[in-house]
């Protein structure tokens, strides 16, 4: 069952977003928000292990009997995260050291899993390249969105170490809005995470319900 | 058994499926729950996590007597009392583990090697095994372990672990 | 003794889990609707991730730090841990059929969230001995299990109050949580020492 590439793009970045609308990547998405900056990190990294990976289910997916499905998704998904991991490790090593061990926990991350279980192992190889992509860009934009609001209220910056962490070349949206001695500390501590993501997806319920949709009501029960 | 029988507070509720009927006796599996507590059947954590690769659902089967003339494919409510499930998985749990850390506590302090206490801690997880075996029999002896049926399930309800 | 002690606390209480490192968010949403459920839950999770520990030490000590094969700790961390699952439910079959049927109805199967990974993985950072990595494992699950049985307190109240339809379900459920991070920073002063 295929769809088309505007369902696909429009599911993956709001529709069915990861984070706000099925609820799944939660982990990452408190833990790796204390700034715009590693949200953002965190967000392309996840994106590119379900690019790859969607990729290469959709490719065997006819080799891959039911039994072993599972197993055989499980394993794409680590031999991916392995690969960026060393990747990053490499060519981004701040971003690396302060993503620390939530680049392996991608594999646990139940949203690569689950769009492998609906979608590519249904789908032709470049339809579901382009799900896990954008599902990516998606949980992306959800954890960026996240960061960047704890980071304003938590430190008055936006996009902190952007050049640190990301290249020289990102120097330029490295933000101050509100002076240093205004931020509420809480705000980037673990209680910011949960209320921050919680406030979030309810600025979602409401931007749904203006546009005249229903709402998701308990995460992903209710998407096909 | 009265079919419109809606548990009470102490009941803890699970959900299963009827797979086959054999005379008086209908075999039920558990509808699957995923960690995350999301269905199966939504497009969520149907993934279902690393922990699947190792279970599968045929060898949770358990039989149950057909009061209510139940069809196959048809979703029901158990029950069990709470205190049951707790102690069902204290003594599943809890006992080789408590069994398996005390022993490995030992070694660690008697001999301070570490393969001498990871010899230790397994012989402690056998021997806690074991003592789960028993603590399981008495259980089982007093009939707190069997699920009851309590009702058929609503279309929409899910999973068991309530919406509220 | 008393830096084990201080260790353990350290890893229930004042690095927790959920609250404080974000591990096993699914589960702590989807399984505490009721308070039973969240108990067995937390003694099923704290058996696989003190046994998995405990396996994943001997295999990164004996394995993967002795051949240089540090890259694969991902992928074999996952299959001793898929591993540790089925060791646990073939040995609570054969221990007891009715045991075993009766976890299996009520308790959601012990898949492996991002605690049990997440565990494994910290333990590797902190180089300790393997009946210090074990306690380690134990005391992190313990907490885990902690908040969980907590958590299930307030939202079994939580489910008698009248929440404003936005925020029913998930959201409340954050807010709520984001109170209790609050409660338990209140035990980062232990480990200031």
């Amino acid at each position: 069952m295929t769809s088309s590439y505007k369902t696909i793009v429009k599911d993956g970045l709001w529709d069915n977003n990861g984070v706000f609308s099925m609820l799944l990547g939660m982990c990452p998405a408190m833990a790796m928000t204390t700034s715009a900056t590693n949200g953002f990190g965190m967000g392309l990294a996840t994106a590119a292990v379900m690019a790859a990976s969607s990729f290469l289910v959709a490719v065997f997916r006819k080799r891959i009997t039911q039994e072993v499905r599972i197993p055989v998704y499980i394993l794409i998904v680590a031999a991916m995260v392995t690969l960026v991991d060393l990747a990053m490790n490499a060519w981004m090593h701040e971003l690396y050291k302060v993503l620390g061990l939530f680049i392996p926990l991608i594999v646990s991350n139940c949203l690569p899993l689950a769009r492998l279980e609906a979608f590519a192992a249904k789908s032709p190889a470049l339809p579901s390249l382009a799900d896990g992509l954008f599902m990516g860009i998606g949980f992306t934009i959800a954890l960026t969105a996240i960061g960047a609001v704890r980071e304003i209220l938590g430190s008055g910056t936006l996009f902190a170490d952007a050049s640190l962490l990301l290249g020289p070349a990102f120097k330029a949206i490295e933000l101050r809005i509100l002076p240093a001695d205004m931020g509420v500390l809480m705000m980037i501590l673990p209680p910011g995470g949960f209320l921050v993501t919680g406030l979030l997806v309810v600025v979602k319920r409401l931007l749904d319900l203006r546009a005249g949709k229903e709402i998701q009501m308990g995460g992903a029960h209710s998407v096909a | 058994m009265n079919p419109l029988a809606t548990s009470d507070f102490h009941t803890v509720e699970g959900i299963a499926r009827v797979v086959c009927l054999e005379g008086s006796v209908a075999w039920l599996e558990p509808e699957q729950t995923g960690g995350c507590g999301s269905c199966a059947a939504s497009s969520g954590c149907g993934a279902k996590g690393i922990g699947t690769v190792a279970s599968r659902m045929e060898i949770r089967r358990f039989p149950l007597a057909n009061v209510d003339g139940l069809r196959v494919g048809e979703r029901i409510v158990v029950g069990v009392c709470d205190r049951a499930l707790i102690h069902a998985a204290l003594t599943a749990y809890a006992l080789p583990l408590a069994t398996a850390l005390g022993a490995g506590g030992l070694a660690e302090w008697a001999m301070g090697s570490d393969l001498a206490t990871m010899a230790a801690t397994a012989a402690g997880l056998s021997a806690g095994i074991l003592a789960a075996r028993i603590g399981a029999g008495r259980l089982a002896a007093r009939g707190d372990l069997a699920p009851h049926f309590l009702r058929r399930a609503r279309p929409g309800e899910t999973c068991g672990t309530g919406e509220q | 003794m008393k830096d084990f002690v201080l260790m353990m606390i350290g890893a229930a209480l004042v690095n927790n889990v959920i609250l404080a490192r974000f591990l096993g968010l699914c589960s702590f949403m989807g399984v505490t609707t009721r308070i039973d459920t969240a108990a067995g839950m937390g003694l099923a999770t704290t058996f696989v991730i003190t046994v998995s520990s405990m396996a994943d030490w001997a295999v990164q000590h004996y394995l993967l730090d002795a051949y240089g094969l540090g890259f694969l700790r991902t992928v074999t961390f996952i299959l001793v841990i898929a591993s540790a699952v089925q060791f646990t439910e073939m040995t609570i079959k054969k221990v007891s059929p009715t045991l075993f049927r009766m976890l299996g109805i009520y308790l959601p199967l012990i898949t492996t969230n991002c605690a049990v990974l997440g565990v494994a993985l910290l333990l590797v950072e902190g180089h300790m001995s393997f009946i210090g990595s074990t306690m380690f494992a134990f005391a992190s699950s313990l907490g885990y299990s902690l908040v969980m049985v907590i958590f299930a307190g307030l939202r079994e109240r939580l489910a008698l109050a009248r929440v404003p339809r936005l925020f029913a379900g998930p959201p409340i459920g954050f807010i709520v949580a984001s109170l209790l991070a609050m409660a338990f920073m209140g035990f980062s002063g232990i480990s200031a020492g």
